[in-house]
């Protein structure tokens, strides 16, 4: 019994030889009748050693047939479309190598030799059927040919949640983080430790240690605890040294677990904490992250003007690998902000994110040009003579959230224009003109906002004696969020 | 003739070149600044919320049970025994492990909780106690060294035998420099601190190129020798002098592809650059009065913790991206009442003054501020306990550091030791923790950070560190 199935696994290897040499003869034989050629007498023997490797491949299926494991049907189909095969092939072989092709009608020659390919061609997709499965030829062909092939259509990936009431718990949330980072081990014909976790049926049933999950309980679930343990971990999941679970994707799992780790329902008829919210939000992609880029992708920064920055004396950085914004630095050319470097800045200022101008002697006019860089979320004017009047163009700045006015003539008049300023958080108003009083107002009047205003009193004020600065500031810094 | 060497180094040399220029990063260092300002990433892994690191090293191993962990319990049993069960398998230094008795020694100084966070702070630290809402504590290091120089280098280089690159040096490498004019990692060390000795090797280049090494500026009036042309060559000669250099240094280039012939040439560069750098950095005549009188009146005396930390504020302001400063004398294995009174006498004011100036300039935005030493001390007093006098050996299972700034959560403490202030109960920030923290916060991801040498890929933090995520802004 052995014996016979060490030689029937041979079967794999030879049935390439009939398709080959049977293959060959057919559409040499057409050939020569369509195109009027000499046929040559070695065809006698390229049809015999076909017919020949045929039967050989055959008794070896056989064999290979007796170990089991394939359903009789199967088998059975195969095995008829093999003899039909070989039989072909010794008509052909007989009649072609015994009366030339003059002798033989041409409908005869063409009608055997593509009954010839068809049979071989059938013959391999059943077998091939049998160890891929009968779905693997078309599990990728486009629609129009599966309906063709009588299958149905691929499934449509499930629509894009715009809201997030109307998500579902599971196919929406769960599902998507176990399809992209859990399913490519966990499936149904690689199924590591025993789970599959394609189907939600098959995420609760579990895999060997039983409690993959057990709704209501993280902690006690062995999946949130695989995912997450310290990466370093023996046990941590994914295995393997993939990149763990984001924080976020995490913390969903957590939630639909507590949730009792349901099947379906819309997140609408869940009572969600703000936190959960958030998490979710994020995890549907409704919502960046707390610490991802706050701005829309751009494309890298011309190289034409990159250089001409660096020249003007800007120091140029890229703000991530990711990220193409860029991050400018004036200061330490230690000279004044020249026509040439602003006409550099100006065509860079879709780009310009972070601008640090301190100390280079910037002028009114000069500020009131940076309102054309839109897409600035941190400006450094320290150390300028810049007055209040300035600041009006900043004030349409969307992102801005980060001003810094350090030993700058503004005045009191700059709180009222600062009042405008639509996504401020830090404020740096030391050693300016602006007096307490004024400030002290103005924060009050300010509640609402959530700027942090760092302030001491202008080293020129009475009040600033060394013994009560700065330690003991005033407004020193004031915190609402 | 070229021999096999030559050979090899000629050829490695040309192809490598041609296949950098491939890389997008590579060709970005090199264009968008024509000076590879930005360093072998080309830009940081993932925005950065540190521009810049000020760390304060206070070297020979700060007692954290005298300044920020406090232990209330270590004075109720004032002479009992450790227990065993708290000592554990710690295994002693030669210097207490001889001793008949370890008995347990509290803080001879007071506590109190300061700030809206309620920071614990010894009486010691007055002007730090101001500013604890700005702070973050760490209370919960630990190291695998017990001796001074491993211990100093592992938290400098990641690894306790000297050799590795320390971290300002893998962080210029990463990122290359933010100001041309200055070198990008400088060193200062508090002038009349002995001490346990410091080498130059802390802030060294190991195997990176020894462009990124960190340069120390010496505690005086002339913090770097030689800026002004000799006597009797005047600048022209001089600028001639080393256009000539640079000639023959690039033929040399031409010859050998020795990538450290191109650091010879940028170093002469930059030290050119420094004639006019350095003194202007240095010279602290347009600092109103009232800075000096924040900082303290050491302030005044160059080379000094407190000049140095000023110093420190105004190489920050020029970009500079790694400022170390070291102060010596933690190391109180005997009379550390008096030792450690001494010590935090010298260094409270400027550190605490450091993070109000950086604050109110806008700069702790983007400025990371580490305070800390190499390992903390024992619970015990390592020789004979009295009222009045105690001292403490080396201890690494657990110590206190403190940040602010550059992306760090303001007014917390992360991590708990136990009630005797000798093991870590709660949240444990391993050397390399701390060390992955920090490169995340410059926004350079440590496991992706690696230079190849002697056969192997190395990291900062080798195949360790985890990023304290709970401490970040």
């Amino acid at each position: 019994m052995d014996l016979i199935q060490f030689f029937g696994r041979f079967h794999v290897l030879v049935l390439h030889l009939p398709i080959g040499i049977l293959l060959m003869a057919a559409v040499l034989e057409l050939n020569c009748l369509f195109f009027k050629k000499q046929r040559s007498n070695t065809l006698n023997t390229i049809w015999l050693w076909g017919l020949l490797s045929a039967a050989a491949a055959a008794v070896l299926g056989y064999m290979l047939s007796l170990s089991g494991g394939y359903s009789d049907e199967a088998v059975w189909i195969h095995k008829m479309f093999a003899f039909a095969v070989i039989a072909c092939a010794l008509i052909c072989w007989i009649l072609f190598s015994n009366f030339s092709q003059k002798n033989l009608p041409a409908t005869l020659v063409t009608a055997l030799c593509t009954c010839q390919l068809f049979l071989l061609f059938s013959t391999g997709h059943y077998g091939a059927n049998m160890t891929h499965g009968s779905t693997y030829l078309f599990d990728y062909a486009p629609n129009p040919i599966r309906s063709l092939a009588g299958l149905e259509p691929h499934a449509k990936p499930r629509a894009a949640v715009s809201k997030l009431e109307d998500a579902d718990v599971y196919l929406d949330v769960v599902q998507p983080i176990l399809q992209k980072r859990c399913v490519a081990c966990h499936n149904s014909d690689k199924s590591k430790g025993k789970l599959d976790l394609s189907h939600y049926d098959l995420v609760l049933k579990g895999g060997q240690s039983g409690n993959t999950i057990v709704p209501g309980d993280a902690q006690a679930s062995e999946l949130f605890v695989r995912i997450s343990l310290d990466s370093h971990d023996k046990k941590f999941m994914p295995a393997g040294g993939k990149p763990p679970l984001s924080d976020t994707q995490i913390a969903s799992i957590a939630w639909w677990i507590k949730q009792g780790a349901p099947a379906s329902g819309l997140l609408s008829e869940f009572n969600l904490a703000d936190k959960d919210k958030q998490v979710l939000a994020r995890t549907l992609g409704l919502q960046k992250g707390k610490d991802a880029w706050p701005l829309d992708d751009i494309s890298p920064l011309p190289q034409a003007i990159a250089t001409e920055l660096t020249q003007a004396g800007f120091i140029v950085k890229q703000i991530s690998h990711d990220v193409q914004y860029i991050d400018l630095d004036y200061s330490v050319a230690r000279r004044a902000l020249s026509k040439q470097a602003m006409q550099a800045l100006l065509k860079a200022k879709d780009y310009v994110v972070w601008l640090n101008l301190a100390n280079s002697q910037v002028s009114d006019v000069q500020v009131a040009q940076l309102s054309q860089l839109t897409n600035l979320i941190k400006l450094r004017l320290e150390k300028n003579p810049i007055s209040s009047n300035a600041l009006t163009g900043l004030s349409q700045l969307p992102h801005l959230s980060y001003l810094n006015l350090y030993q700058t003539q503004v005045d009191d008049g700059a709180l009222a224009i600062l009042s405008q300023f639509k996504s401020l958080k830090q404020l740096y108003l030391a050693e300016s003109n602006v007096s307490a009083t004024a400030l002290q107002n103005w924060l009050e009047t300010q509640a609402k906002q959530h700027i942090n205003v760092i302030a001491a009193l202008p080293s020129n004020s009475p009040a600033n004696s060394p013994a009560n600065l700065p330690f003991n500031l005033p407004f020193k810094e004031r915190e609402s969020l | 003739m070229m021999n096999r060497r030559q050979f090899l180094r000629n050829t490695a040399g040309g192809l490598s070149a041609a296949a950098l220029s491939q890389v997008p990063n590579f060709a970005m260092a090199k264009d968008l600044s024509g000076l590879a300002s930005n360093g072998i990433l080309g830009a940081p892994h993932k925005p950065a919320k540190a521009k810049r690191v000020i760390y304060l090293f206070q070297s020979g191993g700060p007692s954290q049970l005298e300044t920020f962990d406090y232990k209330p319990l270590l004075n109720k049993m004032q002479g009992q025994e450790l227990p065993a069960e708290v000592r554990g398998d710690q295994v002693l230094t030669g210097m207490s492990a001889q001793q008949s008795s370890l008995p347990l020694a509290g803080s001879i100084y007071n506590f109190n909780q300061h700030g809206e966070s309620g920071a614990w702070v010894s009486e010691l630290l007055p002007h730090t106690a101001k500013i604890v809402d700005d702070l973050c504590f760490v209370k919960s290091m630990h190291t695998d060294q017990i001796n001074h120089d491993p211990a100093i280098t592992f938290l400098q280089t990641g690894f306790p035998i000297a050799g590795r690159p320390s971290m300002g040096a893998w962080l210029n490498y990463a990122l290359g420099t933010d100001n041309p004019n200055l070198p990008g990692f400088i060193v200062m060390v508090s002038k009349n601190s002995g001490g346990q000795p410091l080498y130059s090797r802390l802030w060294g280049n190991g195997f990176l190129p020894s462009i990124h090494q960190g340069v120390q500026f010496r505690g005086g009036k002339e913090p770097v020798l030689y800026l002004n042309n000799p006597k009797g060559l005047d600048l022209s000669i001089r600028k001639d002098l080393m256009q000539h250099l640079r000639k023959l240094n690039e033929a040399e280039y031409a010859k050998w592809h020795d990538e450290e012939i191109k650091s010879r040439i940028a170093q002469y560069e930059m030290a050119e650059r420094m004639q006019s750098s350095v003194p202007d950095v240095t010279d602290f005549s347009d600092e109103p009065d009232w800075v000096f009188d924040l900082y303290g009146p050491d302030s005044r005396n160059p080379g000094t913790y407190a000049a140095n930390c000023l110093l420190a504020r105004r190489l920050a302001e020029r970009n500079v991206k790694f400022i170390q400063l070291y102060h010596q004398g933690w190391d109180q294995h005997d009379n550390l009442p008096g030792g450690i009174k001494n010590q935090c006498e010298k260094t409270d004011q400027a550190s605490a003054a450091l993070v109000t100036d950086l604050k109110q300039r806008g700069l702790l935005d983007d400025t990371l501020v580490v305070w800390g030493g190499e390992f903390g001390r024992t619970n015990y007093s390592q020789g004979k306990l009295t009222e009045s006098n105690y001292g403490r050996d080396h201890h690494p299972g657990c110590f206190t550091m403190w940040m602010a700034g550059g992306g760090v959560k303001p007014g917390m403490s992360y991590g708990e030791s136990d009630d005797f202030g000798y093991n870590v109960t709660k949240d444990p920030v391993h050397v390399h923790d701390f060390q992955a923290t920090l490169l995340h916060l410059m926004g350079v991801e440590h496991e992706k950070l690696t230079f190849k040498y002697q056969g192997r890929r190395f990291r900062l933090t080798d195949v360790h560190g985890k990023i304290i995520k709970d401490i970040l802004a």
